[in-house]
């Protein structure tokens, strides 16, 4: 049962219900509780690197440290509220700190959540089932499968329009307006031709004989099995066992977005 | 919603959303080095440029969804290419698109002038906040801040997305590479007018 | 001999093209038709219309470059533009002739798929059909390549592989083995003849390696450089009774046919209608030897003995994605040298020359350069004296118009202005009409001048150009070798890339091949056209001098007889 070879779509829409579920409770034990049960999962039941996943935790990591800070340092203070410290302009209170510390906890378990999908995800695979589970336009899907592939190109192209400019003479930029300068004159260039490309590229789906008809054969087909099923309920099951225990501990408390 | 449009626009605007979206991905770790700066605030300072696909697009191909798709197909590039937000940044992308889209759709998709794409940068950027407050628990900020965030990120729409944007439209139509959209046929014939002037 | 004519397929009547309201029309009132099971060349200078000509009957122009046409265009007698979409374009398949620009997806078995979703082939069958298509092609091995990583050669198999899977009516192949080594073209060849033996469908190629093609084809069109259709009639007649107005056209001929003429005007056939094959002028010639020795009188080699090192190569690698693309090359390049190098599509040339000018950093090994390392170079005094000619011409455009693209070289040219006109120049690469067009707009060809003389005009001493005369007509090509050998003094040197043999012979002063990444052979052309062995393992084949002279020889030792 490996959540690599979940059906991406079922595996989007669990997490995203399962995110949107978070957001309509603010405490400091449900989100923490969630995140710890959500990396517990991705390791038991998905294939991921440890390295990958702490590298792609870290930025968030420090996202959510940037929220505590800045609602500590620019809280909202309600009438009632205990103060437990104050220095100058900053003003810490018990119900301050606790939402500050909700903010973060909460950014965290979004990201645990999207980084389960992110590192268990064949991106081919995702448009694939997109078209076959949610209707998307074959349309579309193929143009961004077009578009996609131009992502290693670009990389490349990138390279040999240095490599033009290069071996066409033009010097090296030293100074910062000069920089500037060769940003665009590499951009620009560099959006054109991809906008070029891609008319081309349109044309040869066409001589292939695409029509963007909804109705395909495919060739690969991403099937949904019950398995699917089941860890979609283990996915949302863990957010609601996590709403849950906080409910018991008596912490769970309402959203509320009243400014 | 595809109806009437033909490959070829789709598959421009899929690259414009796929380029944009490795870009949007970059001004994630901008994003980062300013908010370690300036506090929260730092990501509303180049908010903007998170739109500005909507904008490039909805003005080059001049059909109504531009500004959604491309949004929305940008964030799911950034998905694809293993942005940590996961899907429901799909669903942000979508949010900012109608925002933008809004804009356009209030001149029902005729009118691509300079105000209408700051108009549709502010857009996104109210519709991304109304999001960002609701998803990102902003209620525990003081409303002094999350009133500067907001008006800082209403600027942001309108420069980096809607004049940037059109900027940079109108240097791509400028190399020809924009010459069977309409936005091409109108740089060139302005250039010709010139010519005829000069 | 067939009389009977096969049914209509395709009719095209006053066709008219233009791609911009303010343009001259890019094709004019042209008018014929194909049948089922026929096989036509057109042929045509370069920018006379070829490909645009392909796009229209395949209903691509047009709609997806808001060109204007008209005239008409049947297909089994229903207009083209009244089709299903999809469903012409599966009917008519079209090898594009651009390999970069025709894919979709990012490995070779998925995009092969592509094509049989886009046809509903059955899911049952998929697997077999995309087997058979590579199969085709020789490119098993490939399937789960990336198609980014694939060498140009090998994109133009994929491409005509996809086609093939389509199975259409009729094929439609833009110069097909414009980027493929002589043994592969060989082979598409004989892989399309038996496909139509098997499946009888109707072809057209635009192309201008005619060799390949004479034992196939039946029919030409010639598109002279107006847009006009000017001929339309059997092989045989165009070449035989129209060779020269070709000629005057800049077109290629079969190099049969263009030994025949300069033959023909020193009097030295005994016969005075054109041959069309080596054994025809073997056959007519007066005296063998002399005939040989007379064709042979135009080869250059005059060899300058310096002793300045330009380039010294030391066991040189080069790993890509742990695969090793070159395997410790040695080699020397001497000034006045001209070195052509040679070998099988995926062999490494390519990588080798961006090796050579520095664009990729190698594995192991050293280079010098004027006996200093490579790398220790500054770039922009490297650059003063190398040039270097990419393989996708498109790759070497800066600007965005042919004239603005010309003066960035001007402005960098170390001559400075005064060495060319910009007019001369323009006539030169005859792109006078194109001035304004953007460089990506404009027809293969013409990319391909354009970015050989934007290297050119800046007057390096030292040139390394990878494949700088593929898809050009007989005229340009020819100008573009004399340009390029004129241009570079003694002191310098050419470092050539190529599919062309008859370039080596008449060109190198030294060669070198290269197979699966190793070096396999480095020395004289002569000494190569000698072993056959290296000829075989790396794809080439022998220039046309060498074989006619080969078969000479046999012929005299009676060991083969003329018919
Ligand atoms: N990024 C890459 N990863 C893996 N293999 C690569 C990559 N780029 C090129 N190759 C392989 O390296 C080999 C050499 O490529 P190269 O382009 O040098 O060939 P070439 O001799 O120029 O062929 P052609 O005559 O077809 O142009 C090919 O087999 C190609 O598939
Ligand atoms: N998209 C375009 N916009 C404007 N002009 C074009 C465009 N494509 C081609 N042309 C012009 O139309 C003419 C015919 O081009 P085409 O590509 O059909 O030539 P061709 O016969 O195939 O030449 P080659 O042998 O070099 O491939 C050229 O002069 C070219 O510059
Ligand atoms: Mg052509
Ligand atoms: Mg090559």
């Amino acid at each position: 049962m490996l959540l690599n070879e979940m059906n991406p779509s079922i595996k989007a829409l669990s997490i995203v219900v399962g995110i949107l579920m978070l957001s309509f409770f603010f405490d400091p034990v449900t989100p923490l509780l969630s995140f710890l049960l959500t990396i517990a999962i991705t390791f038991i039941f998905g294939k991921v690197s440890f390295k990958k996943w702490i590298f792609l935790f870290l930025p968030f990591l420090f996202m959510a440290v940037v929220y505590v800070w800045s609602a500590l340092l620019f809280p909202r203070v309600d009438p009632g509220d205990h103060i437990l410290w104050e220095w100058q302009f900053i003003t810490v209170t018990e119900e301050g700190l606790e939402r500050s510390i909700s903010l973060g906890l909460r950014v965290l378990s979004f990201a645990s959540l999207s980084l389960l999908f992110a590192l268990t995800t064949n991106p081919i695979h995702f448009l694939l089932s997109l078209m076959q589970q949610c209707r998307l336009s074959p349309k579309i899907a193929y143009s961004i499968m077009a578009g996609y592939q131009f992502l290693p190109l670009m990389k490349e192209e990138m390279e040999i329009i240095r490599g033009a400019h290069r071996v066409r003479g033009a010097g090296r930029s030293h100074t910062l307006s000069d920089k500037i300068k060769q940003i665009k004159k590499y951009a620009i260039p560099l959006l054109a031709s991809g906008i070029r490309k891609a008319e081309r590229t349109a044309i040869a789906m066409e001589s292939k004989g695409f029509t963007g008809e909804p109705n395909r054969e495919f060739y690969k087909v991403i099937p949904v099995t019950k398995k699917d099923w089941l860890l979609s309920c283990m996915l949302i099951g863990v957010v609601i066992l996590s709403v849950y225990v906080s409910f018991k501990l008596g912490h769970l408390s309402l959203y509320r977005g009243e400014l | 919603m595809l109806g009437n449009w033909k490959l070829r626009e789709v598959v421009v605007m899929s690259v414009l959303a796929v380029v944009f979206g490795v870009i949007y991905l970059l001004f994630l770790q901008l994003g980062n080095v300013l908010v370690g700066m300036f506090g929260l605030i730092g990501y509303d300072l180049i908010f903007g440029i998170w739109f500005i696909v909507s904008i490039i697009a909805a003005y080059i191909i001049r059909k109504p969804g531009a500004a959604v798709m491309s949004e929305t197909i940008a964030a799911a590039i950034e998905v694809m290419l293993g942005n940590a937000v996961g899907p429901r940044l799909i669903l942000a992308g979508i949010i900012q698109g109608l925002g933008a889209e809004a804009a356009f759709a209030a001149t029902r998709w005729k009118n691509y002038s300079l105000w209408v794409l700051v108009a549709a940068g502010m857009g996104s950027s109210v519709t991304s906040f109304v999001w960002g407050y609701f998803l990102g628990g902003f209620s525990a900020l003081s409303p002094g801040y999350v009133t500067a965030m907001f008006i800082v990120r209403l600027a942001s729409g309108a420069i980096l997305a809607g004049l940037l944007g059109k900027y940079i439209s109108d240097s791509l139509a400028r190399t020809g590479a924009l010459n069977s959209f309409p936005i091409g046929k109108e740089v060139r014939k302005a250039k010709q007018n010139h010519e005829i002037s000069a | 001999m067939k009389f009977q004519r096969n049914e209509l397929l395709l009719q095209v009547s006053d066709l008219l093209f233009r791609f911009d309201e303010d343009q001259e029309p890019v094709l004019k009132n042209i008018s014929f038709e194909i049948h089922e099971n026929e096989a036509i060349l057109v042929l045509g200078s370069s920018g006379s219309g070829k490909s645009t000509l392909a796009y229209c009957l395949n209903n691509l122009y047009p709609s997806s470059v808001d060109g204007i046409q008209s005239g008409n265009i049947l297909f089994q007698g229903r207009d083209v533009s009244s089709f299903q979409p999809g469903e012409l374009n599966q009917r008519i398949g079209l090898v594009m002739q651009d390999p970069d620009a025709q894919f979709c997806m990012l490995t070779v078995e998925e995009e092969l798929a592509f094509v049989l979703e886009n046809m509903q082939t059955p899911r049952s069958e998929m697997e077999a059909r995309i087997h058979s298509a590579l199969e085709y092609v020789d490119m098993i091995a490939f399937k789960h390549r990336m198609i980014h990583s694939l060498s140009g050669g090998q994109k133009q198999k994929l491409a005509i592989a996809c086609a093939l899977a389509m199975e259409p009516e009729v094929l439609i192949l833009d110069e097909p083995t414009a980027n493929l080594d002589p043994a592969s073209g060989l082979e598409l060849v004989r892989t399309l003849k038996e496909l139509r033996r098997e499946h009888s469908f109707s072809i057209l190629i635009i192309e201008h390696n005619l060799d390949y093609w004479l034992e196939m084809v039946e029919r030409c069109l010639i598109l002279n450089s107006e847009g006009e259709l000017i001929f339309d009639g059997p092989t045989r007649v165009c070449f035989t009774e129209h060779a020269r107005l070709l000629a005057q056209e800049g077109i290629w001929l079969p190099r049969a046919v263009e030994a025949g003429l300069k033959l023909l005007e020193a009097d030295l056939l005994n016969t005075s209608s054109l041959p069309l094959t080596i054994e025809e002028i073997i056959q007519s010639s007066c005296r063998l030897t002399d005939t040989i020795k007379f064709l042979k009188q135009d080869r250059i080699s005059e060899k300058t003995d310096s002793p300045v090192m330009i380039y010294e190569l030391n066991k040189i690698s080069y790993t890509k994605n742990h695969q090793a693309l070159l395997k410790e090359i040695s080699l020397s390049v001497k000034a006045g040298e001209f070195l052509a190098i040679a070998g099988s599509n995926g062999s490494g040339k390519t990588t080798l020359s961006r090796c050579l000018a520095g664009l990729l950093p190698l594995s192991a090994g050293e280079i010098k350069f004027y006996g200093d390392e490579l790398e220790q170079w500054r770039e922009e005094e490297k650059w003063a004296r190398l040039g270097y000619v990419f393989q996708n011409p498109e790759h070497q455009f800066v600007a965005d118009s042919v004239l603005d693209e010309i003066n960035y070289s001007l402005e960098a040219s170390i001559h400075g202005t005064q060495a060319f006109e910009i007019n001369d120049i323009l006539k030169t690469l005859r792109m006078t009409d194109q001035l304004h067009n953007h460089p990506f707009s404009l027809s293969q060809g013409q990319k391909r001048r354009l970015s050989v003389a934007v290297m050119l005009i800046n007057g390096q001493k030292v040139l390394i150009m990878d494949e700088p005369t593929f898809g050009q007509d007989a005229l340009t090509a020819k100008e573009i070798m004399e340009f390029t050998v004129n241009s570079v003094p003694e002191s310098g040197s050419i470092i050539m890339i190529t599919h062309d043999m008859d370039l080596i012979d008449r060109y190198a002063d030294k060669v070198m091949v290269l197979g699966e990444g190793r070096m396999l052979f480095c020395d004289s052309p002569s000494k190569l056209w000698d072993a056959p062995e290296i000829l075989a393992e790396s794809r080439l084949k022998l220039p046309f001098l060498r074989e006619m002279e080969k078969m000479a020889q046999l012929c005299s030792e009676g060991l083969y007889a003329v018919k």
